[in-house]
């Protein structure tokens, strides 16, 4: 279990988050929510060792990781699906995916790729086609499968949705729920689309300019006044 | 003004040597050319390889391959044989280029990239100077062995084409490091994981890869093989303190013809300039080009062609604009 | 006045206090201050030639006509972003014209004895300079960044075999001997030659500086920085950038002309295809990184860098390792400042001084105490760099999102 408590970072002089509390339970799938802003990529890149924390602690399974960096990380279990994709653009498929196994030592690197293909069988059709030739939905589909590759026991996935077409949204938001239940990975995933993210997550929090300003069971946020108005566009009472 | 005075010259360049007068003259001329380009293009692959990682020009490449080129002089001189000798120059340039990254050029990350290049253009003039320092003291130049295949004087006769063997030699070993340099990136996980940080270093992270030790290693890499130049070309023009500068110049040439993120590029960039530079000295080609003097403006004129057809190289990727 | 310093250092230590001090103390009313203090530089500065003697006083027209240099190349690479290595060949094209167009029959036997005066050689020079700016712009227009500096510095590698190869007009290896301006009349008297020549080349220097302070605040100059920082946005909001980059490369090869024509005349007397060598191209850039790119102040920096830092670099050196190994050394020392300057100066050393500004005597206290510790903190961080497990922390690259 992923344990987060009072969280702050700063990005120089400008704070991004001010005591940011959450927990992610193993094999469960965890909504970040909140508009632009909010600290919901910050708070991803700061677990994943990208940015370090000016207060606060983060701890995995009784490991500290608040002061380790980005590649100690990977190999303690936890993998990052940033912000953007953050493709190897240049390289194939295939070597991007080998790049997502760097940490691993064993054999098995083979047989996992092929189970990334199951997943996404379009990947396995352009396996050797360069990463900027893939579309947007491609791109991100190979950020999850490159992510996969370490055997992560907690995936961080951040905006899966930004500029792909809502059927595409929902087909990786689709085979997300497939992984999180076939290979008992838990995930905490930031979304600005809170109806889709909620109706995968069991658990969700709503960040407000970098603090946590609500957290409930997906379906009581989802029936919540407050959500439903800023977030879900309903007006309330009508 | 004396304009007419022209013509005599154009009748000239039409009178002068031709390749189709001197056939043989032509190919030998072809694969000295390929032998030369070989150097540029080693000494090229030495400025792209960091290149494409941090987008900094190393100036300094040539002078820490001189540097090395000494160390390798002293160590025949003490009577090491010449395969020690080889290998040992290769050890300590690698460690010389970690060794600069980790303590002059890390420190100035994240700073305007032109400052990185002041960087090495310091490094540059210190092991010039440290060069002749050490060196300077007995006669320069110093002859420079040959390597055990071939000397440079002695030819290797295969029939038609009689050869240089020290020429031979040049190309042999470019061909083998260029080869290794290729299984290195494309057959082995250090070099996928090398060229992702070179692509994109917040993913590399992400990765689990050791992104600073990457770097480290690209800039030993790049050392290592700048020091295989720098030990070829000492044979033929001897060593002396402006040996390498008389090749870093077409280095840079070969990288920007090739572009600067492609290592294929900047052998084949260097072998077009070493070709077209022994072509053009030794015929007139005509009056499209102006004779033996002009060579090296012309070859010169050759990169600004290629450079105004394809902004980015023979080889290399269009730059990204982002707003 | 002070102890083991050359007058001539003296000087010019007083001249940077005098500015310094009357820039930076609230004597004055804020907006006389920068006019009043370079007033007041540059008085200290013509009157050195009286006093310094005949050599370093041409080492002052050197460091004038290479600040001339450097302002030039400022604008282009400083304010509009476009890297050139090869501004050393519009200097020896400026050069080159000046001691054609001054030639005495002898040399080359053009003009008939009806040689230019050397003011018009002068502005003659900057706009054939200016021509070949356009002629290199224009094509340049297309590269960038590596690619701009390498096939700019083409142009200075190739052009002194085509200078030599055609001879008739340039004479060749051998070179030109231009006439060199006389002392003229109303001057007679008062300054020597070498004097003469110095203050040909600072008035010229003042109003190639002015010129440049103008083209800077004007629209040209606000347009130039628009491309420099992202040339789609300039674009879009309709700046033609293709003409600004011509033009800033035009300006730029302007007032590389005119210094080379002070070459010419007022500096060596003597101009040939070496006169003006690779290193001394590159250096040209260097100076102005140094001094601070962007800035007119840092340009002139820079020209007193390019002349001077060499010259202090063998002092350094004979004071640390004796005259014999000092004298080899010099280069060693030479590189390691500018390391250290440009890591201690990241904006080189007018963008230093402009944050000086705002800097309280107590900072500058604070500064020095800090340098051993932050020496001794480099030194640590550098031992724990040079281990093989050493790691990156914090994604640099990709800091804010």
């Amino acid at each position: 279990m992923l344990t987060v408590t009072d969280l702050h970072a700063s990005y120089g002089a400008i704070v991004a988050l001010h005591g940011i509390s959450l927990r992610v339970p193993d094999g469960q799938i965890v909504a970040l929510l909140g508009a632009n802003g909010a600290g919901k990529s910050t708070t991803l890149r700061v677990i994943s060792g990208l940015l370090r924390p000016t207060r606060g602690a983060i701890d995995y399974d009784g490991i500290r990781l608040h002061r380790r960096t980005a590649q100690e990380i990977v190999g303690i279990g936890i993998s990052h699906v940033p912000e953007g994709r953050e493709l190897f653009m240049e390289l194939s498929v295939e070597e991007n995916l080998r790049l997502g196994a760097y940490i691993r030592r064993d054999r098995n690197v083979k047989s996992d790729m092929q189970r990334v293909y199951e997943y996404f069988p379009r990947l396995r059709e352009r396996h050797a086609q360069e990463a900027n030739r893939l579309s947007g939905g491609e791109q991100q589909m190979l950020a999850i499968g490159r992510a996969l590759m370490s055997r992560p026991r907690l995936l961080l996935l951040d905006e899966p949705s930004l500029g792909l077409a809502p059927l595409i949204v929902r087909e990786i938001f689709d085979i997300v729920k497939t992984i999180n239940a076939e290979e008992k990975m838990a995930v905490l995933v930031v979304e600005q689309n809170v109806s889709l993210a909620l109706s995968v997550a069991s658990y969700g929090y709503v960040l407000e300019t970098g603090s946590v300003a609500l957290e409930n069971n997906a379906v009581a946020l989802m029936g919540d006044d407050k959500v439903r108005r800023s977030y879900l566009g309903y007006e309330v009472g009508a | 003004m004396n304009v007419l005075a022209v013509l005599p010259h154009l009748a000239s360049y039409l009178l002068a040597p031709q390749p189709w007068d001197n056939l043989e003259l032509f190919f030998d001329q072809s694969v000295a050319g390929i032998a030369t380009g070989s150097i540029y293009g080693l000494v090229a692959l030495g400025i792209v390889l960091i290149y494409r990682s941090t987008d900094v020009i190393n100036f300094a490449q040539g002078e820490l391959a001189l540097f090395v080129t000494f160390c390798g002089w002293s160590m025949i001189e003490a009577g090491y044989p010449y395969l020690a000798m080889f290998a040992l120059v290769i050890l300590i340039a690698g460690g010389l280029g970690a060794f600069l990254e980790r303590t002059v050029i890390r420190p100035v990350e994240g700073a305007p990239v032109l400052n990185v290049v002041i960087v090495t253009l310091g490094l540059f003039v210190i092991f010039n100077s440290l060069t002749a320092f050490i060196w300077a003291q007995g006669e320069l130049p110093k002859s420079f062995p040959a390597t055990p295949i071939g000397t440079e004087l002695e030819t290797f006769d295969f029939g038609i084409l009689t050869l240089q063997q020290h020429r031979v030699a040049v190309i042999i070993i470019s061909v083998i490091v260029a080869a290794c340099l290729y299984l290195l990136f494309n057959r082995t996980k250090l070099g996928l994981a090398m060229r992702g940080t070179a692509q994109n270093r917040v993913a590399a992270q992400l990765m689990g890869i050791n992104t600073g030790r990457m770097l480290m290693l690209g800039w030993a890499l790049s050392a290592m093989v700048g020091a295989v130049g720098g030990m070829l070309v000492a044979p033929i023009i001897f060593l002396d303190l402006t040996t390498m500068l008389r090749v870093i110049l077409f280095a840079f040439a070969a990288a920007v013809l090739g572009g600067l993120d492609s290592p294929p590029g900047a052998m084949i960039g260097g072998i077009t300039i070493g070709i077209t530079q022994n072509i053009l000295s030794t015929f007139a080609l005509g009056p499209v080009f102006f004779g033996p003097q002009l060579a090296l403006p012309a070859a010169l004129l050759v990169l600004v062609l290629v450079l105004l057809i394809r902004p980015t190289g023979l080889f290399g990727r269009h730059a990204v604009r982002r707003v | 006045m002070l102890p083991g310093l050359e007058k001539f250092y003296e000087f010019l230590v007083l001249a940077a206090l005098v500015g310094v001090l009357i820039r930076y103390t609230p004597v004055l009313p804020a907006r006389w201050r920068v006019p009043v203090a370079v007033i007041a530089v540059l008085a200290v500065i013509c009157y050195m030639p009286f006093t310094v003697g005949t050599f370093r006083t041409s080492q002052l027209t050197t460091i004038t006509i290479w600040s001339i240099v450097a302002i030039g190349l400022n604008v282009l690479t400083g304010y509009n972003g476009q890297i050139s290595l090869g501004h050393g060949a519009f200097v020896l094209i400026g050069a080159y014209t000046a001691a054609i167009l001054t030639d005495s029959e002898s040399q080359l036997g053009f003009f008939d004895g009806a040689q230019w005066p050397f003011w018009t050689a002068m502005i003659m020079s900057g706009l054939v300079a200016a021509v070949a700016g356009v002629a290199v712009g224009v094509p340049s227009l297309r590269l960038t960044g590596p690619y701009l500096a390498v096939a700019t510095l083409s142009l200075m590698i190739a052009l002194p075999s085509v200078l030599e190869k055609y001879d008739s007009v340039t004479g060749g290896a051998q070179g030109l001997h231009p006439r060199q301006p006389p002392v003229p009349g109303f001057l007679d008297g008062i300054l020597e030659r070498p004097e003469w020549f110095f203050f040909l080349a600072f008035v010229t220097a003042v109003i190639m500086a002015a010129i440049a302070w103008y083209v800077v605040r004007s629209r040209w100059g606000r347009a130039f920085v628009a491309i420099r920082d992202t040339e789609v946005a300039a674009l879009a909001v309709g700046i033609s950038v293709a003409r600004y980059k011509v033009l800033a490369f035009t300006i730029s090869a302007f007032f590389a002309g005119v210094a080379g024509s002070l070459v010419a005349l007022a500096s060596t007397g003597f101009v040939s295809p070496q006169t003006i060598g690779i290193v001394l191209s590159i250096n040209y850039f260097t100076a102005i990184v140094i001094g601070g790119l962007g800035s007119i102040m840092g340009s002139i920096i820079g020209g007193f860098v390019v002349v001077l830092l060499p010259d202090l670099a063998t002092d350094i050196g004979t004071a640390l390792f004796g005259e014999q190994r000092g004298a080899r050394l010099w280069p060693t020392i030479y590189g390691s400042i500018l390391i250290l300057v440009i890591i201690a100066m990241p904006y080189g050393v007018a963008g230093f001084l402009h944050r000086a500004a705002a800097v309280k005597p107590a900072d500058i206290a604070g500064a020095i105490s800090r340098t051993p510790r932050n020496a001794l903190a480099y030194l640590a961080d550098t031992r724990e760099r040079l281990t093989w497990r050493w790691t990156e922390r914090d994604g640099k690259r990709g800091d804010a999102p």
